[in-house]
Formats: C-alpha cells, sequence, structure tokens
C-alpha cells in the first residue's frame, strides 16, 4: 500500500484480520463520536477537538498492526572527492552539499551504509580500488548504490597507456607500446621520444593525441635498468617524463635433446649456441641405417657415460626440450611413439623440424596421433620474411612451399601473417612443428642475434617448466606507484622460504607472507611504502645440493607523480563503468522503516489527553 | 683524632699531587726544548728533522714527566715517608699524646692494661682540643714552588709551539698533502714550483712547449703528440720523496738533478694516466689522477680530384688518355707517394691481371692551413701542415691495353713518421675500356651475364637430377642408388673446388659431415680461423676444458682437429681477429641481410646447398636434392653477376683429384663415435664490460636517490678484480679510440675506485653515470640465453576443473 509515493505501509497480521479490525475501530469510534456529541454539543469547538483524537488515536491505534516504510530522500547522497581536486576546489565549496576529503577506500566504506547515492568528485576510483570497497562495505549497499559524477578533475595530459615486460631474459627485447591522452584542445603533433639508461636518445616517434606508438631495443646487460619515455611539443618542450623500469636477468640452463637422422646446419649451429650458454646438449645423429653417433655437450664424462646406456624413456624424461627431424620421427617404433606421447603429455617440449614429406599425406602414425592431419596451406613462396615475438627479419630464409592455416597457434609467421611454426598444447607439454630448418643462415650470415632471439623464444614457449619461483605483478597494465599499497604475489614460493626486502635507502625489511585466495600455490607479500626507487626482493632457494642460495628479484616503484595521465584514466574509466552499471540500479529504492515505539508513544499521549479531558471537563 | 690517624695516607697522597705537578712541568719543559731545537734546525734549512714531529714532540714530553716521576719515586722523600717517622713527627708536635703515637696505632689487645688505660686518656684529651695536623707540617714534605715551576714551562711551551706553527716550517706539517695540492695553493708554491716540458718528436718539427704551473691542477693534465717526451721538474725547498706513477707502467722515482730540483720523464706513446705521490704517504688512498693525452699522427689523408667516379668507361673507338688529380696533405710531412695499379685483361677463366707500381707525373705545394698557434688540445680542429697535389697522366695504349682491358688503381701515401709511418691506400678506381660485346650490358661495374664456363657444371648436375628423377621407375634399385651417389660424388667434387677458395681447403677427398664443415687435417688452424672469427663476433664464445674424442671419427675431424689445436671456440679469437684472415667477415659485412649481395656470402651460401644436395644424392633421394641443388645455381648465378674485380679472388685452378681417393660407398668403417666436450662461459672484453656494467646498475639504482643516506659502500673481492680487469680493457682500448678524453676520465675514477675500494657514492655521484654511459654505449647487444619457463599457479577453479575432467 502506497501512500503519496513516500510510505510504504504493510499488515503486521493477516490482512484480513487487520480490516476486520479496521472495521471495528471504525464502528467504535463512530459510536464514541456519537456520545461525545451528545455531551459536548453545546461547545463544538471542543467537541470537533475530541473526536478528532478519538479518530487520530484509532489510526495510531491500527498503526500498531503495521509495518511502515518511509522512501530514503533523493539528497540523502555521499559525496567525495576522490583524486587532487585542483581547480575544482573552489566549485565545490559554492555548493550547498558536505563534502567528504576521505583519505582511504576504507574510509569510504564505512561511510556508505548511510547513503543511497554517491557522488564522486575527482577522477574515481581504479578498479582495484573498487574492487577493495565491494569488499570492505556490505555488497548490498554499494550495488544499491546510484553512483554518479560530481566536478570532473582536470585531465592531465601524457600517456594514458604504457604497456612493457617488467623482467626480461638477457637477449629479449623490450617492447614498450605507449598511448597519447586524447586532447580536446587541437590535433598537434607530438614528438614520443625513447631514452636509454645512459641518456642516449634511441628513437623518436610523431604522434598526435590519442595515438599508440610503440619501441622496441635491447639491454645490453643484466641488471636493473630505467629507460625514459618522454612527449616533447612543436616546441621543443618536455611536457612529460616517465620512467620506464626493467630488470634483466641471465638465463638458464636447458636440457636439450636433438635426434636427427641426419646431421644439418640447422641443429649444428643450435647446439653451438646451446653448449656456448651453458646448457646441457645431446645430440644423436644417425649416420647409416643401424649407426648413431653420440654427443654431449657440458657434462661430466661419468654423467656422458651414461647417456650412453640412457634408454629412450630416460633420455626424454630427462630433456626439456626434444628437437627432432621429421625423418626421424617419422621412422619411430610403436614402443617409441607411446613413449614420446606420454613423455609430451607429462611435460616434455619438442620442436619437429619439417621437410617437404610432411607437406603430403599420407602421414605416418605418430603425427596423426599428435597432431591429426595437420592443416596447411601450399604456397609458392619459398622465402619467408619471418616474424616472432616483435621481431620481423629483414631478409628471407627458405622455407618449404606449405604455412600452416591456424591463425591461433601460429608462434613464427611469414610477411604475409601465415605461419611456418605451429604450437600445440599436448598434456602438460607442448608440441611445434616447423616449416623452415634454415635458421641457421641468420648466424651464417651474422645476425647471431636473430638466431639466439628465435631460438631463446622457442624454448620460452615450448620447454618443460621448471618449478623456480616466478614472481607476479598483479596487474601489469598498473604502474606501481607509491600511492597505493604494495602488493607482490608470487608462483612456486615455499612457505617455509624467508623474504627480505632491501628498501631504495638500503634498509632491510622482514616479510609476512600468506597464500593468495584464488590461486593455488600462490604467494603473497604486501607492505606500505611511500619511497620511490629500486627494491630488491631476496630469499634462499635451495638447488639439488641442498646449498642454500639466495635469490633476488627487483622491481622499481614510481612515486606518485608519475603517470598521473595513466592513473587517471585507469581511474575514469574504471568509473564509468561503475556508474554504468548502477545506473541500471535506478529501480531499486531504499525504505527506511518508521520505529514501533514511536506509534506506541503517540497512542500513550493521545489516551492521556482523551483522559484528562474526561477526567477535567466530564463534568460539565 | 682521625686526622692524626691519616695522616700517613695524607701524605702520600699530597706527596704525588706535588710530584705530578712537578712532572708536567718538566715534560712541558722538555716540550719547549725539542720545540726550539726544531725553529732552530729550520732556520737554518735543516728541515728532515720535521717530518712527523708532531710524535717526536709527544714524545719528548713523555721522556721528560715519566723520568722525573721516576726519579722522584725512587728517591728518598718516598722512602721517608715511613710510618715511624710519621709517628716521630706527631709525638714532637702533639704534646697531648705524651709520646705515645706508637700506642695510638697498635692492636689494642696487644695493649697491656696501662698502655689501654694511656690510649683512653690520650683520646679524651685528643677530642676534647680538636687537635688537627696538615701533611705539610711534616718536615720531610718538599712542596719547593711546583705549581709554579709547572706553570712556567707550560707557558713557554705554549709560546713555543705557536711559534712553531706560525713561523716554523710549514710544509712539516703539510707532508700528507698531494703534491699537486701544494702547488695548486700560493704558499705552498713556496715549497714545491712544478714545471712541466713537452718535447715532440723531431719529425714532427713542433717546438717544445714549457708548462708553469701555478694555480690549477688542471695543467698537470697533458695534451702532447704522439711520442713526445714529457718532463717535470720540481723544485722544492725540501726532500720531497716524489715518483712518478704512470698507469700500467712501473713507477719511477724522481731524480734529484741539481740541489732542491727533482726531475722525472715519461714518453707518450699511448694516451694514459698518471698521478705524483710522496714516497712517505705510499698508502694514502687520497691520489689524484691527471691525464696524458695524446695527438695521434694521423696518417695521410687522400682526396682523388679526378677521375671522380668510381668506374669510367671509354668507348672502343676512343683512345683514352685520364688526367688524374690527387690531393695528399697530412699533419707533419710525406715520405712516399706512389700508384699501384693493376690491368685486367681477357675474360672468364682466361683473365689475367699485371701489377704495376707508377709514380706521379708532377706534384705542386699547396698553401698549408698551418697548425703552428692552433689549439693541440682540438684534434679535430688540427689542420694539415702540408697539403700537395699531385698528377698522372695515363695513356691506355702507353700502358698496353687494348679495348675490353681495365684497369685499377689506387693511389699510396706515406707519411714520415719513422718506425712504423702512415699509411693510407685511397679507394679504387677503374678504367675501362669497353669493347663493343660489352656495351650495354655493363652498369657500374655489375657484369649481368658474364658466366664463365666452370660454373656450369652445377646446371649439368641439376639436369642430370631430373633426368634420374623422371628414369626412376626404368630403373632398378641399385641402377637408381649408383646413379644417386655418382651424382652426389659430383656434387661433392664441384663444393670442394668452390670451397677452396673461400677459406674451406681439402687435403684428401674424404667427405666432411655438413655440421663440421670441410677441415684441413694437417692444417687445421686456418680452419679455426674461419669458424672462431663467427664465434668471436659473437663475444660468448667458450674452450673446450676436456677433450675427449674418438680418434676414428673420421666423418668429424673437424671437432678433432678443434680440439687437439686450440678448441672450440677458443679464447685466442684475439690473435686469430689480429693476424689471421678471418672468413667470416664476409658473411657479417655483407650478405643477403644487407641487402648488398656480396660475392663471397653467395658463394658460400651456394655451398651450403651444394652439402645438402650431396647429402640427399648420397642417401639416394634426388626429389630431395633437387631443391637444394637449384639454390646452389641460383646463388652462384647472382655471385657471378658482381663485378669483375671479385673474378680475381673465385678464379682457380681446380686440384688434381684421383680416382682412389674419392669415396667409394663402403660403410664397414665408420664407426659410432661418442663425443664429449665442454664449454666454459667465455671471459672477453664484452662479457667483462657487462658483468661490470651489471654490478654498477644495482649499485646506482640503490644509491641513486639517497646517495646521501648511505655511506659509500666498499667494493667486495670480484668487484674489485671486474673493476681492475675493466681498467686493462679500456686502458688497451685507448691505443685506438677516438673518445680518448671519455677514456680518460672514466679510468681515473676507475683507477680511484680501485685504490679505495669503494663505489663512489657518496664524494661523486656523477662518476658512476659516467662510468655506466662509456660502457653501455661500448657494449654491443647481447646474444640471447635460453631460458626455461616457470610453472604457473593455477587458477583454483581452472584447477578444480581440470581435477573434475581428469579421468
Amino acid at each position: 500500500m502506497m501512500i503519496l509515493n513516500k510510505f510504504y505501509l504493510y499488515p503486521k497480521i493477516e490482512p484480513s484480520l487487520f480490516w476486520l479490525l479496521v472495521g471495528v475501530v471504525f464502528i467504535t469510534l463512530l459510536v464514541n463520536s456519537f456520545y461525545v456529541y451528545k455531551r459536548l454539543q453545546t461547545r463544538k469547538i471542543r467537541c470537533a477537538v475530541v473526536i478528532g483524537l478519538n479518530f487520530l488515536m484509532g489510526t495510531v491505534f491500527l498503526s500498531v498492526f503495521l509495518q511502515i516504510a518511509v522512501k530514503q530522500y533523493f539528497d540523502e547522497s555521499l559525496h567525495i572527492v576522490s583524486a587532487e581536486i585542483g581547480d575544482i576546489a573552489s566549485e565545490l565549496t559554492n555548493e550547498d552539499h558536505l563534502v567528504d576529503y576521505p583519505a582511504s577506500v576504507a574510509e569510504v566504506a564505512k561511510r556508505l551504509n548511510n547513503y543511497n547515492e554517491l557522488v564522486i568528485h575527482g577522477d574515481g576510483f581504479s578498479e582495484y580500488q573498487w574492487q577493495q570497497l565491494n569488499a570492505l562495505s556490505n555488497n548490498s549497499s554499494l550495488s544499491n548504490l546510484t553512483i554518479t559524477q560530481g566536478q570532473v578533475s582536470t585531465t592531465h595530459f601524457g600517456f594514458t597507456k604504457a604497456l612493457w615486460q617488467r623482467q626480461l631474459t638477457i637477449g629479449e627485447s623490450l617492447d614498450l607500446l605507449v598511448g597519447l591522452s586524447v586532447s580536446d584542445a587541437s590535433s598537434a603533433l607530438y614528438e614520443v621520444r625513447f631514452y636509454d639508461p645512459a641518456n642516449n636518445l634511441l628513437d623518436i616517434k610523431k604522434a598526435r593525441a590519442g595515438d599508440e606508438v610503440s619501441f622496441t631495443t635491447q639491454p645490453p646487460s643484466q641488471g636493473q635498468w630505467l629507460y625514459r619515455v618522454a612527449i616533447f611539443d612543436n616546441n621543443d618542450t618536455n611536457l612529460v617524463s616517465e620512467n620506464i623500469s626493467v630488470e634483466v636477468k641471465p638465463g638458464s640452463q636447458t636440457q636439450v635433446l636433438i635426434v636427427q637422422s641426419a646431421p644439418s646446419f640447422e641443429t649444428r649451429h643450435l647446439q653451438n649456441w646451446l653448449a656456448n650458454q651453458g646448457s646441457q646438449v645431446r645430440v644423436v645423429t644417425q649416420i647409416s641405417q643401424s649407426k648413431f653417433k653420440q654427443q654431449a655437450l657440458n657434462v661430466s664424462p661419468e654423467q656422458a657415460a651414461q647417456w650412453e646406456a640412457m634408454r629412450w624413456e630416460q633420455s626424454l624424461s630427462w630433456a626439456e626440450l626434444l628437437i627432432i627431424d621429421y625423418r626421424f620421427l617419422s621412422q619411430l617404433s610403436a614402443q617409441q611413439q607411446s613413449i614420446l606421447i606420454e613423455a609430451i603429455k607429462s611435460g616434455l617440449g619438442i620442436y619437429v623440424v619439417a621437410n617437404s614429406d610432411f607437406l603430403k599425406a599420407p602421414y605416418p602414425s605418430i603425427v596423426t596421433s599428435l597432431i591429426g592431419a595437420p592443416e596447411l596451406i601450399n604456397t609458392d613462396e619459398k622465402g619467408a620474411l619471418v616474424r616472432f615475438n616483435s621481431l620481423v627479419t629483414k631478409d628471407p630464409i627458405a622455407a618449404l612451399g606449405a604455412r600452416f592455416k591456424s591463425s591461433i597457434n601460429n608462434i613464427v609467421v611469414d610477411e604475409n601473417q601465415q605461419g611456418l611454426v605451429n604450437l600445440m598444447s599436448l598434456g602438460q607439454g607442448k608440441l611445434a612443428f616447423a616449416l623452415s630448418q634454415n635458421t641457421h643462415n641468420w648466424r651464417i650470415s651474422g645476425d647471431r642475434q636473430l638466431h639466439s632471439q628465435y631460438w631463446q623464444m622457442i624454448i620460452k614457449k615450448l620447454a618443460r617448466a621448471n618449478q623456480d619461483v616466478q614472481w607476479q605483478l598483479v596487474n601489469e597494465r598498473l604502474i606501481d606507484t607509491t600511492q597505493t599499497p604494495l602488493k607482490l604475489c608470487a608462483d612456486n614460493l615455499q612457505q617455509t622460504q624467508d623474504l627480505v626486502l632491501k628498501t631504495p635507502k638500503n634498509e632491510r625489511i622482514e616479510l609476512e607472507q600468506f597464500a593468495d585466495a584464488l590461486y593455488e600455490n600462490r604467494r603473497c607479500v604486501a607492505l606500505q611504502t611511500e619511497t620511490s626507487g629500486w627494491y630488491q626482493l631476496s630469499y634462499f632457494s635451495s638447488d639439488e645440493t641442498n646449498t642454500k642460495q639466495e635469490v633476488s628479484t627487483a622491481f622499481y616503484r614510481d612515486d606518485k607523480h608519475s603517470f598521473k595521465a595513466l592513473n587517471q584514466y585507469n581511474k575514469r574509466h574504471a568509473s564509468d563503468n561503475r556508474m554504468q552499471t548502477s545506473q541500471t540500479n535506478n529501480g531499486v529504492i531504499n525504505w527506511r522503516l518508521m520505529p514501533d515505539w514511536a506509534r506506541f508513544f503517540a497512542l500513550v499521549v493521545l489516551a492521556s489527553f482523551l483522559w484528562l479531558e474526561q477526567r477535567l471537563f466530564g463534568n460539565e | 683524632m682521625s686526622n692524626i690517624l691519616n695522616l700517613l695516607q695524607e701524605a702520600k697522597k699530597q706527596w704525588w699531587q706535588s710530584r705530578l705537578l712537578v712532572a708536567l712541568g718538566v715534560g712541558f719543559g722538555a716540550l719547549s726544548v725539542f720545540l726550539l731545537a726544531v725553529i732552530v734546525l729550520a732556520l737554518f734549512g735543516l728541515s728532515r728533522l720535521a717530518d712527523g714531529n708532531h710524535l717526536w714532540g709527544i714524545l719528548a714530553f713523555c721522556v721528560g714527566f715519566f723520568a722525573y716521576l721516576l726519579y722522584q719515586r725512587l728517591g728518598n722523600s718516598w722512602a721517608s715517608l715511613s710510618q715511624q717517622n710519621v709517628l716521630n713527627h706527631i709525638n714532637r708536635t702533639v704534646p697531648t699524646i705524651a709520646e705515645s703515637a706508637e700506642l695510638l696505632f697498635a692492636s689494642s689487645s696487644l695493649l697491656t692494661p696501662m698502655q689501654s688505660l694511656q690510649v683512653q686518656t690520650i683520646q679524651k684529651k685528643l677530642a676534647a682540643q680538636n687537635i688537627s695536623l696538615d701533611a705539610k707540617s711534616l718536615h720531610f714534605y718538599e712542596s719547593n714552588g711546583a705549581a709554579k715551576g709547572a706553570g712556567v714551562s707550560f707557558v713557554v711551551a705554549i709560546a713555543l709551539l705557536v711559534i712553531f706553527i706560525f713561523i716554523g716550517p710549514q710544509p712539516h706539517l703539510q707532508s700528507n698533502q698531494d703534491p699537486m695540492n701544494e702547488a695548486s695553493t700560493t704558499s705552498a708554491n713556496q715549497y714545491i714550483q712544478w714545471q712541466i716540458r713537452v718535447i715532440p718528436p723531431a719529425y714532427t718539427q713542433l717546438p717544445e712547449r714549457r708548462i708553469a704551473v701555478d694555480s690549477t691542477k688542471e695543467q698537470f693534465n697533458i695534451n702532447a703528440p704522439e711520442g713526445a717526451s714529457i718532463e717535470w721538474t720540481a723544485n722544492a725547498q725540501f726532500t720531497p720523496s716524489l715518483r712518478l706513477n704512470i698507469s700500467q707502467q712501473t713507477p719511477q722515482d724522481f731524480i734529484e738533478i741539481d740541489a732542491n730540483t727533482y726531475f722525472a720523464s715519461f714518453v707518450l706513446n699511448a694516451p694514459t694516466l698518471y698521478s705524483i705521490s710522496h714516497l712517505a704517504q705510499l698508502n694514502d688512498k687520497t691520489v689524484e689522477f691527471y691525464t696524458l693525452s695524446m695527438l695521434r699522427d694521423q696518417p695521410p689523408n687522400i682526396e682523388i680530384e679526378t677521375p671522380k667516379a668510381t668506374v669510367t668507361e671509354f668507348k672502343r673507338s676512343d683512345q683514352p688518355v685520364v688526367n688524374t688529380h690527387v690531393f695528399i696533405s697530412d699533419d707533419y710531412g710525406l715520405s712516399d707517394v706512389f700508384i699501384s695499379a693493376s690491368i685486367a685483361k681477357g675474360s672468364g677463366e682466361a683473365v689475367k691481371f699485371r701489377d704495376e707500381v707508377f709514380k706521379f707525373d708532377s706534384s705542386d705545394d699547396i698553401p698549408a692551413l698551418v697548425l703552428e698557434g692552433a689549439d693541440l688540445k682540438d684534434q679535430s680542429k688540427r689542420a694539415a701542415k702540408l697539403m700537395r697535389r699531385y698528377s698522372k697522366k695515363w695513356t691506355f695504349a702507353e700502358l698496353g691495353m687494348e679495348p675490353g682491358d681495365e684497369l685499377y688503381f689506387t693511389v699510396n701515401a706515406v707519411d714520415n713518421r719513422p718506425n712504423t709511418p702512415g699509411v693510407t691506400v685511397s679507394q679504387t678506381k677503374i678504367l675501362k675500356w669497353l669493347d663493343d660485346d660489352d656495351i650495354g650490358i655493363t652498369s657500374e661495374g655489375i657484369l649481368m651475364d658474364f658466366i664463365p664456363e666452370y660454373f656450369k657444371s652445377q646446371r649439368q648436375i641439376i639436369i642430370e637430377t631430373i633426368e634420374l628423377i623422371e628414369r626412376e621407375p626404368l630403373l632398378t634399385e641399385d641402377e637408381f642408388e649408383e646413379t644417386s651417389r655418382e651424382l652426389a660424388i659430383a656434387q661433392s667434387d664441384l663444393k670442394l673446388r668452390y670451397g677452396q677458395y673461400l677459406g674451406d681447403e681439402f687435403e684428401t677427398g674424404v667427405m666432411q659431415t655438413m655440421e663440421a664443415g670441410p677441415t684441413v687435417p694437417g692444417d687445421s688452424s686456418h680452419d679455426h680461423e674461419h669458424e672462431h672469427g663467427e664465434e668471436e663476433d659473437e663475444n660468448e664464445s667458450g674452450k673446450v676444458a676436456t677433450p675427449n674424442n674418438d680418434a676414428h671419427d673420421h666423418g668429424h675431424t673437424h671437432e678433432q682437429s678443434n680440439n687437439i689445436d686450440t678448441g672450440v671456440n677458443s679464447g685466442f679469437d684475439d690473435i686469430i681477429d689480429k693476424f689471421g684472415h678471418n672468413h667470416g667477415e664476409a658473411d657479417s659485412g655483407a650478405g643477403p641481410k644487407t641487402g648488398q649481395l656480396n660475392p663471397r656470402a653467395l658463394m658460400k651460401l651456394s655451398i651450403q646447398n651444394m652439402w645438402q644436395a650431396e647429402l640427399f644424392l648420397h642417401l639416394s633421394e634426388p626429389q630431395s636434392a633437387l631443391p637444394y641443388e637449384q639454390e646452389a645455381l641460383d646463388y652462384l648465378n647472382r655471385a657471378r653477376k658482381a663485378e669483375r674485380v671479385y673474378v680475381k679472388r673465385l678464379g682457380f685452378k681446380p686440384p688434381p683429384v684421383s680416382e682412389d681417393r674419392r669415396y667409394e660407398g663402403e660403410l664397414d668403417d665408420i664407426l659410432q663415435p661418442n663425443i664429449q666436450q665442454s664449454f666454459e662461459l667465455a671471459q672477453n672484453s664484452a662479457a667483462i664490460k657487462r658483468r661490470f656494467l651489471s654490478l654498477l646498475s644495482q649499485v646506482s639504482a640503490s644509491a641513486s636517490a639517497y646517495a646521501e643516506q648511505i655511506n659509500a659502500e666498499q667494493m667486495d673481492a670480484d668487484a674489485i678484480a671486474l673493476n681492475q680487469q675493466v681498467i686493462g680493457l679500456l686502458n688497451s682500448e685507448l691505443v685506438q679510440s677516438d673518445k680518448t678524453a671519455e677514456l680518460l676520465a672514466v679510468l681515473a675514477i676507475l683507477e680511484r675506485m680501485n685504490i679505495e675500494k669503494k663505489w663512489p657514492t657518496k664524494d661523486c655521484e656523477a662518476c658512476l653515470s659516467k662510468v655506466k654511459s662509456l660502457l653501455w654505449e661500448g657494449v654491443s647487444n647481447p646474444i640471447a640465453q635460453p631460458k626455461t619457463p616457470t610453472k604457473h599457479a593455477e587458477h583454483k577453479l581452472v584447477e578444480a576443473y581440470q581435477r573434475a575432467m581428469l579421468p
């Protein structure tokens, strides 16, 4: 029962009983009014007052049996300022409502329960802060909130997108993608400049507001490096300058098994590279129908002797990556095939160097077992410009006259985006078929770096995953600044491992780790620190010989003034999403229940008046 | 009463006080005598005693002080302070005691009743009279005005000290200063005056230069011509005992050549650092380094005025006469200028070359942009001292040339530097007298259809391979395999011929494995040069630590020879690079990558394909071999289209190959080799620089922003060793570098770090970034290292799903 769109009434008892009660009360009031009229017919004003009081009391009496809800008023809203207010401060003071400046998301959450509208002045909250707000406040209250935009703060000009990999392995390229803010002012052309840690200008790109530009470079050494990206206007004025931090770490020793039906330049150059980098390589080469040559690189003589007697199954369980040519793969016996398939399922990576036989059916059973019938497109192009990661070769290398159809699983493509190396998963393992065996030409023609980058990528994508501790940034898209609490998570971290954080001020802090709620085998640390600079997180890891070794990883915290435009953009974007979602909740109305004691109190007061009137003036 | 009882202790105490006071007086007196002696000696010029005189002063004071105390303690006055003497004194001076002082100090248990009664009586009297005795009242006590004496000594000593400081020999107190810094202060200049003399080598005809060091230590940074002799002369009023420390050289002491004049010299053959230190302060770690920059004797500069084009063509009908004009300049002088020419005759296999040396017909001096008075420090602005215009007139008929012949010539200039003169060879100019047949088919030296006879055999192999594939159904299996193997041998033969002229040489016709590449068992070093030339570029080469090869591995002699001689990727790369002819250069210089087709690189690619073709032909798979054969021919054709000058290098005489040395197809002798090799990570210059750069990144990362809060960190042993290695590397680079100033500045920082064993975080924040910048620019992009992936944590929901889905 709605009354004036403000109140909502419903009986506490059975409606029929309630209506019966209403009838009884009404009749009683009529009878009572009749006797009052008879008694006070000469004093008309007093008569009207007494009859009115009686009716009022009857109504109050009935209301005791009703639940009464009052609709919340629209102007009961929470006005908060969520970012630096800057030039909107004066406008806010002219508003006639109370403006709150909460220091943290937790404070906002505390206040939310009393309001049904949240008006956000400033930039709003980031996605992470919204999630925090959601978790800290009563979920229903947040979902019932109407969220609206108040005064908008000044838009910062700068980068609204900045993506790069914070940790690299030596030799890997640093690929940076930055996006400029959308500016309403003009379509001016800016220069985006990219500097190395020695402050040498690496690259300049022209861009307008809203454009995205990318840079690629290769750090020459391991270590902790700060590159810099800056925007300059036409007058060569530096408008924005931001740090691009990257930690370059050394590679790891890899165990590679090369099995081939004949020696080839491809595997020869590959094994040279692997061996020079300290990896263990075992090469088995067929030199006639029943004779094999074995090479053991970077192993002790004892281990090499063991390898000679090693069986196929043991070899596969030792290896992290198997490189095999198509001819040898096709010749495997049924037993060897099943062992290979099981090894892949348990995590082994396999790279198959295909030859022209791969281009035509029928396929050997091992191939059909692994990938079914390969989906290939024939092509006349025997040379291919190779693309992988962000690298594109300048000159073609020879390849077979076909390309993979699939556009999803191709990890290496040609200039037409057609697949040269196709990656598939089988159980925990990965397998790839390559349509070129001429990557060594890069090495021969002097581009050893490209050759090593190619095989580094192949190993990273294919080889058996190890259980090393891997630190994860909570969200790569977020810039870690001193404005927010620091949170880091690591996969494969043991609970017993002590973590020590070395701050830029050379302080050493012992950290408490806790399990992540969403991920198995992931543990996190969190702390509040406002110092910007390089942090080094160290822990001890035991190797095979149970010797403890200190392992460390570094990360950079930007100061709170860094990436202002990006943080503002992220907050506005996340808050806009919330506002759009909240507008769909406009049909939900908050009602406030009227307390019962107020009606009992009114009943008592009215009864008292009527009794006094009876006592004092009843005899007149 | 108690005063009387403690009289002995009181007396001893006061004795010590008075004697200590006197001892101080004696000590100060000794100090005064010493200071007086030093001042007098200094006034007479005998300043040698002054070194470390503050220690001598303290010693003099201590000797006086303790000697007096010892003398007093052993003397009679201390011995007279006995208990008996004190009791006698009390008996004499205090009548109330009634000569019974001994009873007061005696033990009560030993007293007779009468003595006890006497003691009680005396004590009552003493208590009633309140008698007190002063230790000074003891007649043997000697007060004798100790305080006054000590005070006087003290005042005298202070006065002499003041005189010593203000009038005495100041260098004595400043002996720990850097001698350079002494020169930089006005007061110190009174004691060491420096003069530096730079004497350029005679052939430069430059005047000598004298630098009188007056006020700034910057003047110690010297810039001198290569081979100049530099002399440092120090004039001092005392013996400074100086030592000249030149980086990477044995230190040399200054020699006293005259009274108070000291001398050292050095011949500058490479830019370096130096410092001058006192012998007395060898352990002092605040030595300042100065630079010795060197102006290199630049080789002559040659500019060919005419002909301007690299290739100049003349028609058959012409009677070519060519006037060649060349400008040659040098910074000091020229000793020889000549033209080195080759005349090419014939075509294809019949091409012949005739080499001759010519002199220019005439030369004219051009008003030189004389460098006298030019700023020697600025090498780039240095003008040539000598410039000449040389002329030569060529007449093709006189040279015996005919249409179709070509003349290639270069101009050679030798400067006047003795022993190792600078030589410059100009770019090659080509003069072509075209034959009618060639007109229209040449363009800037590239011959479009020049296909010598001996290249056609690859085409023949292709034709026969296609024929074999087509005839396969008609042939028996044995016939097919035999034909295929014959083709493989033909392919091998051709491959070997070409390979020989690309640095791949063979002694016999024994097959090499493709992966091993061709090798000369008797001269394996040659092949090493080839292979290691490649590895060296990577800066990552390792070396074989434990060669363990099968001696019968005929198919892999390359590996064997590597292991026996220098090892695969051995550390001799630098030597090989310097003295060996690096076949890898052609690959890296220009290949398919750069777009400019280098015939040498193309030939190598061609041979690679021949290897593959041969393999498949041996395996009786002509279908698989055909694409490689065709690709090999393609590369050959492209190589052939390069400039004819390369033909000179590619031309060859086929080596005789007898039938018995050919591959016979027997497989019985092939064994199953097991090879084991270990590689060590190379410690070459780039690797060392990278490691040091990595260390610097960590140090500067922690120190940059909060340098003021962090004490300069000590370098650990590894860092010190690495620093020393980097110093050695940079020193060796100084010789060839064109950034001498930057290198020297960084070397000075590193040398200082080496002495102090500290990272310069506090006192020189810019130092680290300077070092980092220089190393960063000097290190090429690294070879990527393999990295196995890490297993990522799975989302709990995904893991639960996977568990549920698994059978």
